[in-house]
Order: C-alpha cells, then structure tokens, then sequence
C-alpha cells in the first residue's frame, strides 16, 4: 500500500493517443506515476495488475466504455478508495449524471488545467489517505472490540463460577439479571447459611464497564467463604466493606443490600446502603412497607468507622422482600423519563396475584422502556417454612491439611471479646481439621451456634427464654440482649473440645461452661418432649443431633458427644 | 480567432519536454485518420460513427489549444448525434482546409 | 455543563458550582477545580444549584474530592441541591460524610 503524500501511483485511460501522452506528461511532470490504458477494458486489466490509487477514465473509449470500466474498478477497489476521475469534454447534464452513477468522484474537463488537475489530484489523495486511516482505525476498533468480547466471555466464565456457587436459584428466590450484568457493576448473589437460614446480597458498583465489575470477584469470594463458614451478617458486612475499601479506588464503592433470612423464626435482617427505596410486600394485608437505605455505601469508610448495623423485620410465610438496582426506578423511555417509585408501586396496588408480582413489575418495567435492558438487577425474596428447602446442605470446604484426629483443645471468651466477636468459626474452623468431618459441618454450626447462644443469652447475660416466646418479641428480645452485652463487664463462656477416632469416624465431646447461675436443668429435661415452643426446642435440636447431651454443675456446664462417620447420610438416618 | 493559441501551446511544449515533437506529430497523423475517416463516415450515412470521430477530434484539439477546429468538430458532432448528416459536408471541406491551416502552423514549432 | 471554581480572596475557601449533568464527563474538570488551587483552603463549597442529575461517578467524585481534603477531617458543604439531587446523595447517606444543606 502505497501512501506517500508525494508520489502515487495514476491509472490513465483514453483511447486518444494525443490526448493520453498530455496527461501522462502532466501527471508525471507533478511527480507522480502513470501507468496507461487505451480503453476501458485495458484499464480494467491494469487496475488489476498494477492497483494505481487514483483513476482518469475517459468517457468513450472503444471496447469498454469508461462508464463500464468506472463500475468494475469501484468494485474491484472493494472498501478500498480509489477516486476516479473522468476526462470529459462532455456538458450536459445527462452524461455528467451518468459518470456520477457509475462510481465517478470528480471530472477534468478538456483543455487540461495542469493547476485544476494538480488540486484534484492532491485534494483526491488526502480523501484517499483519510478513509484509508478510517478503515485501518475502524478495523482496529472492530479487532479490539472482538477481543473485548472474548475476553467478557472469558471473565464472565470465571465470574459465574464464583458468583453463581450459591442458591440464586432457590425456590423462595426469583431475580433478574441479564447474562453481562456483571459488566455494568451489578451483583447477584445468595447463599444458605450452615444453619439452615440464608444471605443474600445485592450490589451496584458505581461506575460501569469492567472497572465497576472487577470489585464483584472479591465480594462474591469473601461472602460465600464467610457465609460457609457461620460467621454472621455484620461480619460478613464488615470485612467485605474492608476488601472493598483497600481494593477500589477512592471514588469507587459499592452500593448494595444484604438480607439474611431466618426461616425458623421468620425474621428478615435488612442492611441497605445506597439501594433505593426496598420493599416489603405483606401479603396477608396486600401493604407495602418502605425499606430506605440507612447506611453508606460499601468501601467507602473505614473499618474503624463502619456501622455494622441492620434493621430485623419480622415477616410472614409469602411475604416477599424486594431490592433491586437504582436501573428500575432509573428506566428510562425514549423521551428519557424515569420510570420512577409511583409507577412501581402502582404495579403492587394493581397485583392480584401475589406470585405474578415479579413478573408483573419486570413486565412493567420493559414495556415501559420498550426493551429488555443490560442495566437492571432485582431480586425478590419470599419467606418460606424451614422445611420446604429440600436441598442438602452445603459442606464447608475440607481442610486441605491432613488432618488432627486425636486431640483437644480449650477456649475461654471473655466480656470484650463477647462484645464484638463470634467465635462459632473459629471453633468450627478447628473442628474442620479432622479429615471427613467437613460432611457434618452444617449440623456441627448448628450444635456449636445453640450452645454458645444458651451460654452467652441465657448464661453469661441472663436472659430469661420465655420473652421469646411471645410472637412479636423477637426484636424486643434481640434489642434486650445487645443492649445487656454492651453493659458486660464480667463473666465468661469456655469451650472444650476433645476428638477421638472410632471406626468409620469419630466422636467429638464438647463441653460449654458459662459464668451463669446455672438453670434447673432436671426440670426441663423433663418436660421438654412436649415443648414445642422455639425456646425449648433449642435442647431438642441438640438432643436430636447428638449421642449425648448431659447439664451438670449448676446447670451452667453442658457436655455433647457427637458422633459422626464418614458418610452424612447414614449419620442421618438415626435422627430422622 | 486564432487558428491555435500559441501561448498556450507554449506552455504544453514545457510540460511535453522531449515528446513534444512525437505529441505533434500524433496529432496530426490521428487527425488526419479521423477526419479521413469522417469523409466515409459521410459516404457510408453513418452518423454514429461521424458522432464518435468528431468527439474525438475535438478533444485532441481542445488539448492541443486549437480551438477553432475543435469548434468545427464540436458542430459535426452535434449535428451527427441529431442523424443530420447533410449539413456536416460543406462543414468538413472547412474541417479539411483549417486542418491544413494548423498542421502547417504546428509543424513551425517543432524542435530540431 | 461546565464546572466553575471560585476561591475566596484569602484562599481559605473554594466555592465549586458545577451546571447540567454532574456524571463522569466531568470527571477531569472537576479534579481540575479542586486541585489547581494555589493554596489548600479549609472550606469547600459544592454549590448544586443549578445541577440537573448527579449520578454514581458524581459520587465517586465527591469522594476524591473528600480524600484530597483530608478524608475524615475534610470540611465540604454541599448547598442548593434540587429534590432529586438531593436524594440521590441520601440514598447513598452521603450526609454521614458531607454537610448537606
């Protein structure tokens, strides 16, 4: 490809041998070369064989007209621009029309001007050079944004894997998410908690494109580890806030909302960070409660500033919980108006059918834009009885090191670090070293959570159970118990641990002491058959889990013996 | 007029350099092919033929700044496009006796 | 759209009004505003008057704005805000950061 601003290469076509050696001389005298052609077929032919960058056609010429000739150059130039000019003596408009029509750029009209014929030339050659740079620049963005798509496809691949280990696809869970969500900063993910409850979290990247979505691959990781491992809401928060705020740049941050779900006592934990407005939607009373974010979004402050608070919502079966992304109320149609809270909630004030309400809303919203959109993720999240999850649960992944089988260990907790510390999966983490117990690892956070929450509530702070009991008093009881623990000032819970190897197995023996007064356990373990109430039914989940679960001292020391093998389903069947 | 703008034609021995003299006499041996080729054109009533051979002619003599043949031819090819072949006889014996003119004038500005 | 920055005559203060869109297009013009200061002022004054839509990147511009002020120390009113500015910033409870009035 020849592009010297200079020289370049000029076809010359007419059949007039006086005519043509003029131009030839013209041409060749402003420094250019010439190859030339005594009709249009020849032309052709040359076009072909030497591929000039410019073309002067003379309009009749025997065997081929330059009219015809004009066509299959142009064609045969493909994107390529070769200007053609056309060497004419001829006026009228018909014929001028008719070289234009033929793929004609320009005419040169007879006596020759060398100064018209230089212009024309130099002027061509820029317009030559300049598509020329366009499509070498257009065929540059086309490769870069093939490559891009490769690479979203790539990272999309990576990104599902982490992102998409959960349980978005729970039953009491429907969400919309378009396949390259991920590219606009949005994030999706849910996850069962080891006891049997579950977290979901919803989060919007400011900014878009990939520096918006890269956050989400640290998120995704950090949330489905902890929630895997027990530890809680607040925690998982807290260090995701601190990933967030080391990991991203000052104006990044992650707006989000995170919900954990207690199906046993249906109570929703809500933080929202700068998500708009979420709703609950009660379906017993077809009302609609307003969930406003109260919390600054992720990374933004540090970890000695975070809040770690949340709202708890008691709810019932088939309420639904939604949070979606500031894309719904920020739809906008062609005339850019925003879709906006009043037609959303329009859309619950019109629903009959509680079930279509998902539906209904993204139906709303589509038609509303006129097309599906890239920019929206939601999530509705139904309470629904404990039981109506048949799935197993999800092991908590195998120490990778060969691991403890004979050995004990001891704990003791003490106020500051009762204030502010779950210790469920440091312990749970220790239990993890012994080979093959990770398979218990659901039932082992249960055991573990029921007697650390007896030992701090009813224990160290002397909470007495029968509030919960009452069926609003969960979040007077919740309020109760943090404000009790901000005022601890003495007081401890110890842990011993001990694992022995059986065949098949194992049996893990632990044994909880707290700095309570102890409770008149004789008295409990005897009516506790026909206690159904949450309070008592704590002992019987421990009961019905372990091989052993004895009260001594003054019943403020428990001792569990749980024995386990190497397959959960056998352990199973002697509980159920 | 003048049968050929000499000052124009200057200029063109300029750019012509070396083929100046072979570009004379180019023109004068196609011109005279055509216009002995218009004469059977005329004999033989074809008009497109005439029509093509005046076209030509007539560029060549606007490229070479002889313009007053090239008015001739321009009127032969007009009439030719419009099948008028009878007017276009007297017109090329003038064609002839300008033709003679120019040849003779060009020859005086060849180069040794 | 167009950022301007006004620094009061003592330098103390910096006044930065910005017009239409605040969103990322603005991205360069208003670093500019707040880092070509001769001297480092101790109040800075977002005046939103005449801002029509603020959207994430406008947030995140605040906070770069907030960190070369001094992060947690940084003294930085945001005045005049329309409704729906406005509640772009609380949804974000961007007020736990700025003084908005």
């Amino acid at each position: 490809m020849e592009l010297a601003e200079g020289s370049i290469k000029i076809l010359v076509a007419d059949d007039s041998e006086t005519d043509r050696m003029i131009l030839r001389s013209l041409v060749l005298k402003q420094g250019h070369r010439v190859v030339t052609a005594e009709d249009g077929q020849q032309a052709v032919e040359l076009f072909i064989l030497e591929r000039p960058q410019l073309v002067l056609l003379d309009v009749l010429m025997p065997v081929m007209s330059g009219y015809e000739a004009a066509r299959q150059i142009k064609q045969l130039a493909g994107e390529e621009l070769v200007p053609v000019i056309f060497l004419t003596s001829l006026k009228d408009a018909q014929s001028l029309a008719e070289c234009l029509d033929a793929g004609g750029d320009d005419f040169l009209s007879k006596p020759y001007s060398p100064l018209i014929l230089q212009a024309k030339i130099n002027a061509f050659n820029r317009m030559r050079m300049m598509h020329h740079t366009l499509q070498v620049q257009r065929d540059k963005i086309a490769g870069h944004n093939k490559r891009l798509l490769q690479e979203q496809a790539f990272a999309k691949e990576i990104f599902d894997k982490v992102a998409h280990s959960g349980c978005l696809n729970a039953h009491n869970l429907q969400h919309l998410q378009s396949p390259y969500a991920m590219f606009n900063g949005d994030v999706l993910i849910a996850a069962r908690k080891p006891s049997g409850g579950m977290l979901v979290f919803l989060g919007d990247f400011a900014g878009h494109g990939l520096p918006a979505a890269i956050g989400a691959m640290p998120l995704a990781e950090i949330f489905y580890h902890m929630v895997a491992k027990g530890f809680s809401m607040p925690e998982i928060l807290s260090e995701v806030n601190s990933k967030m705020k080391q990991v991203l740049p000052v104006s990044g941050f992650c707006c989000g909302g995170m919900v954990d779900i207690d199906f046993d006592s249906k109570v929703m934990k809500v933080w929202i960070g700068g998500l708009p407005d979420c709703y609950l939607y009660r379906t017993k009373t077809k009302t609609l409660d307003v969930l406003t974010s109260k919390w600054l979004p992720l990374g933004i402050l540090s970890a000695d500033k975070f809040d770690t608070g949340y709202e708890i919502i008691e709810v019932d079966y088939d309420d639904r919980l939604y949070l979606w992304s500031d894309g719904v109320i920020e739809a906008q149609d062609d005339q850019q108006h925003f879709f906006g809270e009043e037609r959303l909630k329009a859309v619950f004030t019109n629903n009959e059918e509680p079930d279509q309400l998902f539906n209904e809303i993204k139906e709303s919203v589509f038609s509303f834009i006129g097309e599906p959109t890239d920019d929206l993720s939601m999530i509705e999240i139904s309470m629904v009885p404990r039981d109506s999850f048949s799935d197993k649960p999800v092991p908590v992944e195998a120490s990778t090191i060969r691991g403890a089988r004979n050995w004990s260990a001891s704990f003791e907790f003490r106020p500051e670090t009762l204030q502010s510390y779950n210790p469920i999966p440091l312990i749970l983490h220790c239990l993890m070293q012994v080979p093959g117990v990770n398979l218990h690892s659901g039932r082992l956070y249960t055991i573990l959570a029921e007697l650390y929450s007896n030992a701090l509530e009813h224990g160290v702070l002397g909470m007495d159970s029968s509030l919960k009991a009452s069926l609003h008093g969960f979040t007077q009881y919740y309020a109760e118990r943090e404000h009790r623990l901000q005022q601890l000032k003495e007081g401890f819970i110890r842990f011993w641990l001990e694992h022995k190897i059986e065949p098949q197995g194992g049996v893990l023996v632990i044994t909880v002491a707290d700095s309570g007064p102890g409770f008149n356990y004789q008295k409990m373990m005897n009516r506790i058959t026909e206690d159904t109430n949450y309070h008592g039914r704590g002992v019987n989940l421990l009961r019905s889990f372990c091989r052993r679960v004895e009260y001594s001292e003054v019943g403020n020391q428990v001792t569990i013996e749980y024995a386990w093998n190497n397959e959960l389903d056998s352990a199973h069947k002697g509980h159920h | 007029m003048e049968h050929i703008d000499l000052a124009a034609l200057q200029e063109l021995q300029e750019v012509m350099e070396d083929e100046y003299n072979q570009l004379v006499e180019t023109f004068i041996r196609d011109s005279e092919q055509r216009i002995a080729a218009m004469d059977e054109a005329l004999a033989e009533h074809d008009a497109e033929q005439m029509r093509e051979l005046a076209h030509s002619l007539k560029g060549s003599c606007l490229n070479m700044f002889i313009t007053p043949l090239a008015h001739l031819a321009r009127e032969i090819e007009n009439l030719a496009r419009e099948r008028q072949l009878e007017p276009i006889s007297p017109l090329i014996l003038g064609l002839q006796q300008e033709f003679k003119t120019v040849s003779r004038l060009l020859k005086e500005t060849l180069t040794d | 759209m167009a950022v301007t920055a006004i620094q009061s005559e003592d330098g103390s203060e910096l006044t930065i009004r910005i017009q239409g869109r605040f969103d990322f297009s603005e991205h360069q013009s208003f670093r500019d505003a707040y880092e070509r200061t001769d001297k480092l002022p101790n109040q800075y004054t977002i005046d939103l008057n005449e801002t029509t839509y603020l959207d994430s990147s406008a947030l995140g511009m605040l906070l770069l704005l907030r960190d070369h002020a001094g992060g947690d120390t940084a003294n930085i009113r945001i005045v005049n805000c329309k409704p729906d500015v406005k509640k772009i910033l609380l949804i974000s409870n961007f007020e736990q950061l700025f003084t908005i009035q």
